[in-house]
């Protein structure tokens, strides 16, 4: 959590103040109750006695990343519950190629995704089958395939098989 | 199929997360056919503890598997300030890539800059034609010194060993990796992965990657991969397209850029039997999607590209895609392909429809056409 509260700080600097709904979903009498079980004065939130909004974001994160250890459970957690615009808080390397770029960014980095990323977010994808399934493949594939597979065999690992090849290509109407 | 729709729909209700997708594919060339999916996954949060459980019930057409109920998860995880334990199917992430393993997994964190991990269980995959049944055990050690600071290199070294089994087949894997990453988006990698073998001739694969903002608008990067072992993720006895295309070994090299929604990418592979380079040219700017691509290997080359565009009607979104290429193939007959895809959207109370049209001329120059209608609900 320090990482990402570090991530957050530093994409503020970099860009443009991330856009948060307008007004704020903070409501000083909803929070009253879990502050006073927490223990925690105005202080606290309007960190150096600024009552200017919005108030600092690590104030929120506190809470709502669970980075206070006072921090109550039932905080919500979901970045869109205060930001407006989900794209701004994009990592500066999701760029337009991350679809295919994604996997070797993530085997330098693995514990990095795990900042904004659940487990299921990569078997959300990588475990499907059937009807639903998203595919990576561009129009053309099925006649540029045998090309694209010679240029990086390996690839095609992370969701076939070869048997995935041989279910045609053993035919003989379709030779390899 | 329609209970499993009812009772997907019902659990929707309940508060759990449900999908469900059927699709029509009328098949203009006499072979109809439609399947089906109907997930449903459920998530809950009791103060450190987690479980998750997902699974799905399909209808397919692969030859042999018409209908199948898979458990995609079930995986209880425990997050705690020294430990960590998952058990079920969890994605397993590391230096040398990913792999989806059914079992239990527990990660140790002595202190801030040490950490460990264990492993065991089934290897798992998405191909649903796969026979093989891998097993494995292992684990790793990491060493991460602290760093602070926008700039500064954050790095992690890894060692690890792990044990595959297949039937009475045993297999050792060896791996290391050094990996750096900052906050201002830099990322390296270097990484290799070992199969000690009693044959004169071990396999193994290894990488060095890295990426980095190269200047206010510009970010780039570059790999170099040697390929002589099956990827982590691919159990022992599954073949993979390396056995036919590069049996000995291949090394790929990539290099990419992009500024504000323009990409470069080239990549180039070479191995005993061929050289071969590809390239791509992307451009992005909101609804419209440019590209120009070509690769050329073994004598076969292609070269072409097209444009893509998607807008939104009211509650409709509608998309389309056409592409159109050059292409020689292996056996040296050249021709025309093409592919057009049209996609829609239309949101029905609950559901959605949802519908692809895609046609064009393949590599033997005959032309093609499919639809696809699918009724879904929730993110299926």
């Amino acid at each position: 959590m320090r990482v990402l509260t570090a991530f957050l700080i530093a994409s503020a600097a970099l860009a443009a103040t991330p856009t948060l709904h307008t007004p704020l979903p903070m409501d000083h009498d909803l929070h009253a109750p879990w502050l006073k079980k927490a223990e925690m004065g105005c202080m606290d939130c309007h960190v150096g006695g600024d009552f200017t909004p919005p108030i600092p974001a690590p104030s929120c994160h506190g809470c709502h990343l669970g980075e206070t250890p006072r921090a109550p459970r039932k905080a919500p957690s979901s970045c869109t519950t205060c930001h407006a615009v989900r794209e701004e808080l994009l990592p500066t390397d999701h760029l337009s190629g991350w679809l295919t770029q994604h996997g070797q960014a993530a085997r330098a980095a693995a514990r990095r995704c795990a900042d904004c990323h659940e487990d299921s977010s990569c078997l959300g994808c990588h475990d499907r089958r059937g009807a639903g399934a998203a595919s990576p493949h561009g129009p053309g594939f099925s006649s540029l395939h045998g090309l694209d597979a010679r240029m990086d065999p390996a690839s095609c690992t992370s969701c076939h098989t070869g048997e995935t090849c041989t279910a045609c290509h053993s035919t003989g109407a379709t030779p390899l | 199929m329609i209970a499993a729709w009812i009772a997907a729909l019902g659990l929707a209700h309940a508060g759990a997360s449900a999908t469900a997708a059927t699709e029509a594919l009328p098949d203009f060339y006499g072979d109809p056919r439609w399947r089906s999916r109907v997930g449903v996954e459920v998530t809950q949060q009791a103060g450190p503890w987690r479980l998750e459980a997902a699974g799905a019930a399909r209808d397919t057409p692969v030859p042999g598997l018409d209908a199948q109920a898979d458990l995609l998860r079930l995986r209880v995880s425990s997050t705690q300030n020294r430990w960590s334990l998952d058990a079920g199917r969890s994605a397993v992430w590391d230096a040398r890539g990913f792999l989806r393993l059914d079992g239990v997994r527990a990660e140790l964190r002595p202190s801030s800059a040490w950490s460990g991990q264990v492993l065991a269980g089934r290897l798992w995959t998405p191909d649903p034609t796969a026979s093989a049944d891998t097993w494995l055990a292992g684990g790793a050690a990491s060493f991460e010194p602290d760093a602070s600071g926008l700039t500064a290199l954050r790095p992690r070294y890894t060692l690890g060993a792990e044990l595959r089994a297949d039937g009475d087949q045993l297999q050792p894997r060896l791996h290391a990796a050094a990996a750096a990453w900052s906050l201002a988006g830099v990322r390296l990698l270097g990484q290799a992965e070992l199969e000690p073998s009693t044959d004169a001739r071990g396999q193994g694969r290894a990488t060095l990657m890295a990426s980095a903002p190269l200047s206010g608008t510009v970010t780039g990067g570059a790999s170099l991969r040697w390929e002589d072992l099956p990827p982590a993720g691919l159990p022992m006895g599954a073949s993979s397209p390396m056995d036919w295309i590069a049996a000995d070994g291949y090394a790929a090299a990539q290099g990419w850029a992009e500024r504000r929604g323009l990409r470069a990418q080239a990549g180039a592979i070479a191995h005993q039997d061929a050289l071969g380079g590809s390239g791509e040219l992307r451009l992005r700017r909101s609804a419209l999607d440019v590209f120009a691509r070509g690769a050329a290997i073994n004598g076969a080359h292609y070269a072409g590209g097209g444009l893509g565009t998607d807008h939104r009607l009211g509650p409709a979104t509608v998309a389309g895609t056409s592409a159109l290429y050059r292409l020689t193939g292996l056996d040296q007959r050249a021709g025309w392909i093409s592919e057009t895809r049209l996609d829609g959207e239309i949101p029905l109370g609950p559901l959605r429809l949802q519908t692809r049209a895609a046609g064009g001329v393949d590599r033997l120059r005959a032309p093609w056409f499919s639809v696809r209608v699918s009724l879904c609900a929730g993110g299926a």
